[in-house]
């Protein structure tokens, strides 16, 4: 009898004790047994049944795992985690395997033990049993995959029973053994050693991200805030997702896989070393292959600290993430030394600055002069041919004499637009093909390893944007001083009212183009690459230069007004107005007949106009401490506050 | 394109201050005195060839001209260090060699005579740049050469390239003392009147702040030449410094200086600069920030024109560009700004709008100098008005007595009548009187009515 409910204890069904489907029961009509045996008897069978239970999810989840985990169990449950959940579980069951063990010595020993005896023996697993089945039940409901199974396993760890809490650490820690494996050739090698994607880290799909924020940044910068939160921290998140950028895989953090435990913070941090690493893995160059590995002489102590921390029975957050700390710190150190020091981040700073930004003005002064021609109509086919050299010719006339340098840049000018234009109404595709070839131009740079890093093709779509606007306002402002050169020619003729009045159109145009393109120079560029140099020299962290840099992309793009809608547009009406005044005047009879008095009045008038919007703009927004940009290009402009005596309003006499 | 300028160094005066204008270009450029490219200079982003160009891959030649109609200056040129600088067919010396004796008029009928020679020079300089933006001409006034020369070469360059600007470095004389040349208010008046109507922008160099400057600021009791060229050289070489070293802005001479004139008469330039120290003090200069920069600059005593200070007159400025040179931080710039105009250092004028531009330039490496900030200021300021004033004052007292007028008649321009001077007067009368309208808000009506007034004369 007693044998049994060893039996039954173990699993197994029998004469006495059946399987009607809900779980195992002693037979309610044996007569030899009274009824608070039946109870008790019961009992004992509910263990059996749990643990029944639990060898068949062992069985069918712990065993061999099919090398194709995509095929016919697709939709099952599977994986490394399940696996070693399996094994741990089965470690947890050796504790009353050997208990029944031991019960059956002693019955053997002792034949008249009493069932109360087994109950007491057993005691422990009534409370045991019922909470590692709840956990097994959610991982099979949840499907749980990968590190969600840790998550889970930590969630039911949270309990007040000790040998139930002990039994929860004892599964996680098995489960941990993978974790760490996985985290020492992420964190060591750059390697994902994941074949079915349950690590918190994985590949991402990068381009569905990049279009949402694309549309999504269109959307924000409708107003005429300043930097909005929001823009903040996607200026913040963007450096996550692209970094890697361009022909390099991208890893994004995986929130649902992620344990709650590991704190998202630590997470990035994993992050940011495994794509440091993985980056100097893949595309080592021989230049730098002497110089080993990122982590060089390290991998074996980090190695050995993981291993250390592995066999921790508990899992000690604190110690881990000071150990991911010290890793980082490594590796953000190293890349810094590579990107800052031994890559010369600073003069590439500077180039871009010079060439993106119109730091080398001569050089772009001559460039507008030779291209002048090329990029006023709409781009053909050979124009991108001709305008890369005149830009050649442009660098050699001002004797710039890096030429390897210069094979790095060139100028593009397919619109960055017209992928949108296809699928929209015939309409608006005819307004951009009249787009003229200035609108278009991008300047590309090719970037040595390791800088791609920094410069991503996203960042350098951004530079891009600035270096359209300053382009446009530079030849604004060249534009309006080849006018200077016909109104000097009054120095001996008299002046009459209508010819004062165009003059003073231009000295009005002039004064503006030129505070707008000092402020531009002066106060953004050259103030926000101060603070960017500063804070590159002052630290030896990699992210925070990463983090330096993307502010300042930021910076310039928010103060220079790109991504303000309605001061942007303003601006540009005020440009094009200059140009307009320009090319009337360059090529007007004087004195001007009726017609081109007509268009001058015009331009005059629409000038006026958008001038005025200005400076309401400006002054509205003037007392917001959010955007102090707007006021400092508000005082320039109405510096001897002739700008507000006349109404906000210039181009008027 | 390098938008290349033409110096053309004119008499006595200009010569000199266009000899220290050279030998500050070449050592800022590190170029030796025979034109040969320093080893420590060849990795240089500088622009040499605006100024000048490579006759071999070492080898640099100034873009100027030497004339003068007296042999004194240009051969203590070809005597000193940097003889074999200069390209020997650009110095012409007149081989009559008798100068213009300090008459406006015999050195602009001198020039008028010599027009086909100095023009084939100019002519061949200017075929050599692939796109010349103008010229500079540095000269006096006061004397023969510089200012009847230069009267005639501003007239002839203006038929001759129309579209080339001029500039022009013009030395006025010092009023303070007695002038070794009587005849200086006629000279002066003369060439102010080609100056205002034939030059794109004048720099004005005034003799009398030179030598206030150089008393009180740098306290040399009797200045010599070579200082006080010194502190022109310095002038000029700052003031093209954003055309040498590639920056962001004014990187052409049209992109310098019109921003500073808003109408065409008004385009005398005054300068200031700080700091103003000789070799022997540069210890004592401390530290320096952008606003004590921009503040001293504004100080009359940094000026280089003396103006006195008229009390019935409501002067002010009608533009600024500081050109700020050395290691400043850029974010200091909009607050110095902020603070000029809190505190109302600095006057504009009422008719139109005018601001304080700053241009952040670099230094010449191979140069050390103590202070590690130091700023240029050009300014557009109506009180200019009252140097012409003070030469008209002068010409009326000597006009009266029909003064020195015998050896004006002599020359051609003057032979049948004297309707020269009373068309100068005229003209520099009118120049003062639109400065004073300048003052006003109503400036720009008073153009116009000018122009109907005159349009009614003839």
């Amino acid at each position: 009898m007693l044998h049994e409910v060893l039996f039954a204890l173990s699993g197994h069904s029998g004469g006495v004790f059946i399987d009607k489907g809900d779980g195992i029961q002693v037979l309610s009509d044996v007569p030899f047994i009274s009824p608070s045996e039946v109870d008790q008897l019961n009992k004992l069978c509910k263990l059996g049944t749990f643990y029944r239970d639990f060898n068949n999810f062992i069985r069918q989840y712990g065993g061999h795992l099919s090398l194709q985990p995509n095929d016919k169990r697709k939709s099952e449950i599977h994986g490394l985690y399940l696996k070693s959940f399996c094994h741990g579980l089965d470690k947890v069951l050796e504790d009353y395997r050997a208990s029944l063990q031991r019960l059956e010595m002693e019955i053997l020993a002792d034949p008249d033990l009493t069932i109360s005896h087994l109950y007491r023996t057993l005691f422990q697993y009534f409370l045991l049993f019922p909470a590692l089945s709840a956990m097994v039940e959610q991982i099979k409901s949840h499907k749980a995959h990968g590190c969600y199974i840790l998550d889970i396993i930590h969630k039911h760890s949270n309990c007040g029973q000790p040998n139930v809490k002990e039994a929860m650490n004892k599964i996680l820690h098995v489960c941990h053994d993978v974790l760490y494996k996985q985290l020492c050739s992420w964190l060591l090698h750059g390697s994902l050693f994941d074949p079915y994607k349950e690590f918190f880290i994985q590949h991402s799909t990068g381009q569905t991200t990049g279009v949402s924020t694309e549309t999504q940044e269109e959307e924000d910068y409708l107003g005429i805030m300043g930097v909005t939160g929001r823009q903040l921290q996607k200026a913040l998140s963007m450096t996550l997702p692209d970094t890697g950028g361009g022909s390099h895989q991208t890893f994004s953090i995986q929130a649902d896989l992620l344990p709650v435990y590991i704190p998202i913070r630590v997470a990035n941090k994993i992050l940011f070393v495994g794509e440091s690493i993985q980056m100097f893995e893949t595309d080592k160059k021989p230049a730098t292959h002497k110089k080993g590995s990122i982590l060089k002489n390290h991998e074996s102590e980090f190695a050995k600290d993981l291993y250390n921390l592995s066999l921790e029975p508990d899992f000690n957050n604190m110690s881990f993430e000071a150990l991911i700390d010290k890793i980082r710190t490594h590796v953000a150190e190293h890349l810094w030394m590579l990107v800052v020091e031994d890559s010369d981040l600073v003069p590439h700073l500077k180039i871009i600055k010079d060439f993106y930004l119109l730091g080398r003005g001569e050089l772009f002064l001559t460039f507008i002069d030779h291209a002048q021609n090329l990029l006023r109509g709409p781009p053909i086919g050979t124009t991108e041919h001709d305008i890369n050299t005149a830009f050649q010719q442009a660098a050699r006339n001002v004797l710039f004499d890096n030429e390897n340098l210069l094979q790095n840049f060139h100028l593009t000018v397919a619109a960055p637009i017209t992928k949108s234009t296809t699928d929209s109404t015939s309409s608006s595709s005819s307004q951009q093909s009249v787009e003229s070839g200035w609108n278009s131009l991008s300047l590309t740079y090719t970037v040595d390893w390791p800088l791609h890093i920094l410069f991503t093709p996203s960042v350098l779509e951004k530079y891009n944007r600035v270096f359209r606007f300053l382009l446009l306002v530079k030849r604004a402002q060249i534009d309006i001083q080849q006018c200077w050169v016909l109104q000097m020619q009054y120095k001996q003729k008299a002046v009459s009212r209508e010819e004062m009045t165009k003059w003073q159109l231009r000295t009005h145009m002039a004064f503006l183009v030129d505070n707008l393109q000092y402020y531009l120079q002066v106060d953004v560029i050259e103030s926000q690459y101060g603070i960017l140099v500063d804070k590159i020299q002052s630290t030896r962290d990699f992210e925070a230069v990463r983090l330096a840099h993307d502010q300042f992309l930021s910076a310039l793009l928010a103060q220079s007004f790109v991504h303000m809608k309605s001061v942007s547009h303003c601006l540009h009406e005020i440009l094009d107005q200059c140009g307009a005044f320009s090319k009337l005047l360059m090529h007007c009879e004087s004195p001007m007949v009726h017609r081109e008095l007509n268009q001058l009045e015009s331009i005059a008038k629409n000038f006026q106009g958008q001038s005025n919007l200005l400076f309401k703009i400006l002054s509205s927004v003037r007392s917001h401490n959010a955007s102090p940009h707007l006021a400092q290009l508000l005082l320039r402009l109405d510096f001897n506050r002739y700008f507000s005596i006349a109404g906000g309003q210039l181009g008027s006499y | 394109m390098p938008r290349e300028i033409i110096t053309l160094q004119l008499g006595q005066c200009g010569n000199q201050i266009g000899m220290e204008f050279w030998k500050q270009l070449c050592s800022e450029h590190g170029i030796s005195p025979e034109g040969i490219l320093e080893d420590f200079a060849t990795e240089g982003t500088d622009r040499k060839d605006v100024f000048f160009y490579q006759a071999d891959d070492e080898h640099y030649i100034p873009r100027a001209v030497l004339l003068d109609l007296e042999p004194r200056v240009i051969n203590s040129i070809m005597n000193s260090p940097y003889a074999n600088l200069y390209n020997p067919e650009n110095v012409y010396l007149s081989k009559h060699g008798g100068g213009a004796g300090n008459n406006w008029a015999s050195g602009y009928t001198q020039a008028e005579k010599l027009y086909e020679e100095i023009f084939d020079i100019i002519d061949r300089e200017a075929d050599g740049s692939d796109s010349l933006e103008g010229f500079v001409l540095c000269h006096s006034i006061a004397g023969g050469t510089g200012s009847g020369m230069g009267s005639y070469l501003l007239e002839r360059l203006n038929d001759r390239f129309p579209k080339k600007l001029i500039q022009t470095y013009s030395v006025f004389p010092n009023l303070d003392e007695i002038s070794d040349v009587v005849v200086q208010p006629y000279n002066s008046l003369l060439t102010l009147k080609r100056l205002t109507q034939n030059a794109d922008c004048v720099v004005v160099l005034d003799n009398t702040a030179l030598h206030r400057i150089a008393a009180d600021r740098l306290h040399i009791d009797t200045p010599s030449f070579a200082q006080i060229n010194q502190l022109v050289s310095t002038v000029m070489s700052t003031s093209t410094t954003t055309l040498r070293y590639p920056g962001y802005m004014n990187n052409d001479l049209i992109g310098l200086i019109a921003s500073l004139i808003p109408t065409p008469r008004l385009h005398y330039l005054m300068t200031g600069y700080t700091p103003l120290t000789t070799a022997a003090q540069v210890a004592s200069v401390r530290k320096t920030t952008v606003l004590d920069v921009m503040r001293r600059l504004l100080q009359p005593k940094n000026m280089m024109v003396s103006t006195p200070v008229h009390r019935q007159a409501n002067h002010c400025y009608i533009s600024i560009l500081n050109i700020i040179q050395g290691e400043v931080d850029p974010t200091q710039v909009h607050k110095s700004l902020q603070r000029i105009r809190e505190r109302k250092l600095a006057q504009f004028i009422p008719w139109g709008p005018a601001s304080i531009q700053v241009a952040l330039s670099r230094k010449s490496p191979y140069i050390q100098t103590a202070n590690r900030v130091s700023g240029l200021m050009l300014a557009n300021h109506t009180s200019i008005s009252s140097l012409f004033e003070r030469t008209l004052n002068q010409f009326d007292k000597l006009r009266k007595r029909e003064a020195f007028m015998d050896q004006f008649k002599k020359e051609s321009i003057f032979k049948d009548n004297l309707d020269e001077f009373d068309n100068s007067r005229e003209v520099i009368q009118q120049l003062v009187d639109e400065y004073q309208a300048a003052t006003k808000p109503d400036y720009l009506a008073w153009g116009t009515q000018q122009a109907s007034g005159s349009v009614d004369r003839i």
